[in-house]
């Protein structure tokens, strides 16, 4: 027996042979998931924008990314990403604090109305979200026609957690805005891009720990009301702040941030067996990396980080349980409703093209 | 006994037969060639000195060959005669796929019923620009060179969808100035405001050539058809 617990460890529990010697090339069994998951599991994915990585990542390797609103059917790739769909699971755009992903949950559930979230009309007429205040490049024509695609994202989002098997969910921030009166939040903070700065409606708020941990559980808790075997994993964007409003540097201001967001999902992780986190902050923000991912703003990530993220995050993924949808069930064979909807709407298209054709041959009777 | 000079020409999908026989119930001297929507969904024709003409579709190039036997003459359409066409429409190919994950176009200001899964108008917009631009491109131009008058699709069945793209499309056409004819309004006081059935081909979809004929008098009660001899 050894004289101290630390002479049976691994060499990747010490800095020197797991970091410093390996290097940033080396680490090894950074993260190995817990769970073994069917072939065909279905990964939701939703957070700060370097969520984004994760849902691309997955379907570039032929994983099921659980796609509850795409664009509709042909539309070019340009024009969904400018519309941002493909993004995200649905169409939430970034939702960067635990509040917000509190909020959609509730609203997918109903237990928010849609009128609850503020419609700001900006001064040439046009209307936006401000739960999403970036998703229509144009903003929407109409408050009722805002209100309808909140509502259609609200039932994607819903989609996302009811017909899946993993939620990925990565925080991005602490800091974040609220509206006094109705206890809205904001993603940006009004007067940013949309919406009026009133300092009197307007309030700052930096989430703290207990905060986040109870958002997370309680949005976590709901959705597993409507899918008990949900799991979820939680990463931590490597992005830093682009501006504090704490009163504090900004780099300071970063480090609590990604420690408070650390240390929640950490603690979830080993406190639930349906929570898992994935080092993706690690990965890039630590040491070994030496900044060298990050862009020359010393904020954006490098595709080269990106990829590292992912061929860590697949190296440690289990799908090698066998596949827990009969082939036909949604995403199992891509033969889900939508694939339906497309079949039987071509085939209506091919009659139609004959009957247009024998309606042109027409023109050649003389009779 | 030679036939008579035409006094308009109809050139287009399949719903330009029904305006063209319907043209011929009318006593007009009419002439034209119209193939598949579908063909002209997927923008296989081109525009050059002569008029319209398919590309790459022999039928369809056999048939405007015929016209042209026909007129005697490799130019179909003479200076200053109406050229009535469908061209960019093709509804039949452009909305279903719209609807495969599950969206429905809305008219505007008729409201957004409860559960239905929507993108904005500015998003339609987009997509109906998207896979229409060649479409609107070769429409002006055809314009330039020839009277030309679009004649939007009967408004045969009812589906918001179908609706919402077609005032679009009619936005779009007639802001940019071109000559488009709209046949809803004709038959908004019959029942549903679509045509009746009687007026329509067994496939719901056509209408039939006394559908053509009331269509072409609303366009002449409305200026919209001009058959006067040109100067």
């Amino acid at each position: 027996m050894a004289d101290n617990p630390y002479r049976e460890l691994p060499p990747t529990a010490f800095w020197r042979t797991g970091v410093a010697e390996a290097g940033l090339f080396g680490l090894q069994d950074l993260w190995k998931s817990p769970w073994c998951l069917p072939s065909d599991a279905r990964f939701s994915t939703f957070g700060s924008c370097f969520a984004q990585h994760i849902s691309r990542a997955l379907v570039a390797r032929g994983l099921t990314w659980k796609e509850a609103e795409p664009a509709p059917g042909r539309t070019p790739p340009d024009l969904a990403r400018k519309y941002n769909y493909g993004v995200f699971s649905a169409r939430t755009g970034n939702i960067y604090t635990a509040a917000q992903l509190l909020t959609w949950t509730r609203l997918a559930l109903g237990d928010l109305p849609i009128e609850a979230i503020e419609i700001w009309q900006d001064d040439i007429g046009r209307f936006h979200d401000t739960l999403r205040p970036k998703i229509e490049p144009e903003g929407f024509e109409s408050i009722e026609e805002a209100r309808a695609a909140l509502a259609t994202t609200a039932r994607a989002f819903h989609r996302a957690f009811a017909e899946a098997e993993v939620f990925v969910f990565t925080l991005g921030l602490t800091e974040g805005w609220e509206d006094r009166a109705t206890g809205q939040c904001w993603p940006l903070c009004p007067g940013t891009g949309v919406g009026r700065f009133d300092p009197e409606r307007h309030v700052f708020l930096n989430y703290d720990y207990p905060r986040i941990r109870a958002d997370l559980e309680a949005a976590m808790a709901l959705m597993q009301g409507v899918t008990p075997g949900l799991r979820f994993l939680f990463t931590v964007s490597p992005v830093p702040l682009v501006a504090t409003a704490s009163g504090g540097h900004v780099l300071v201001a970063t480090t609590h941030s990604k420690s408070v967001l650390r240390a929640v999902a950490g603690d979830l992780a080993a406190a639930r067996d349906a929570v898992d986190y994935f080092p993706s902050y690690e990965i890039i923000a630590s040491p070994p990396a030496r900044a060298t991912f990050f862009e020359p703003n010393l904020r954006s990530i490098a595709p080269e980080g990106v990829n590292l993220v992912m061929t860590h995050f697949f190296a440690g993924l289990d799908i090698s349980a066998p596949p827990a949808r009969a082939a036909g069930a949604d995403g199992a064979d891509g033969a889900d409703g939508a694939a339906a909807r497309q079949k039987a709407s071509e085939a209506e298209m091919a009659a139609e093209d004959l009957v247009c054709e024998e309606i042109i041959l027409e023109q050649f009777n003389d009779g | 006994m030679a036939e008579p000079e035409p006094q308009v020409y109809f050139i287009g999908d399949s719903h330009c037969a029904a305006l063209l026989a319907g043209a011929r119930n009318l006593g007009i001297a009419a002439d034209g060639a119209s193939w598949s929507g579908s063909t002209w969904h997927d923008g296989r024709f081109a525009l050059n000195e002569n008029g319209i003409t398919p590309r790459g579709l022999p039928n369809a190039g056999r048939l405007m060959d015929a016209l042209r036997g026909r007129l005697g003459r490799d130019r179909v359409v003479p200076p200053g005669r109406p050229v009535v066409s469908t061209l960019g429409f093709h509804l039949g190919r452009l909305v279903p796929p719209y609807g495969w994950n599950g969206h429905e176009a809305l008219p505007r200001d008729e409201g957004f019923p409860a559960d239905t899964d929507v993108t904005s108008r500015a998003f339609l917009r987009d997509y109906i620009r998207h896979h229409r631009s060649r479409h609107f491109r070769i429409a002006r131009r055809w314009a330039r060179q020839e009277r030309l008058i679009l004649v939007a699709p009967p408004p045969a069945f009812e589906r918001p969808s179908y609706r919402a793209f077609r005032e679009e499309l009619l936005t779009w056409y007639q802001g940019e100035g071109l000559q488009v004819f709209d046949p809803t309004p004709e038959f908004a006081r019959e029942k549903g405001g679509l045509v009746p059935p009687a007026l329509l081909e067994e496939d719901g979809i056509h209408g039939t050539p006394e559908y053509g004929a009331r269509v072409l008098r609303a366009m002449q009660r409305a200026g919209v058809l001009d058959l006067a001899q040109p100067d």
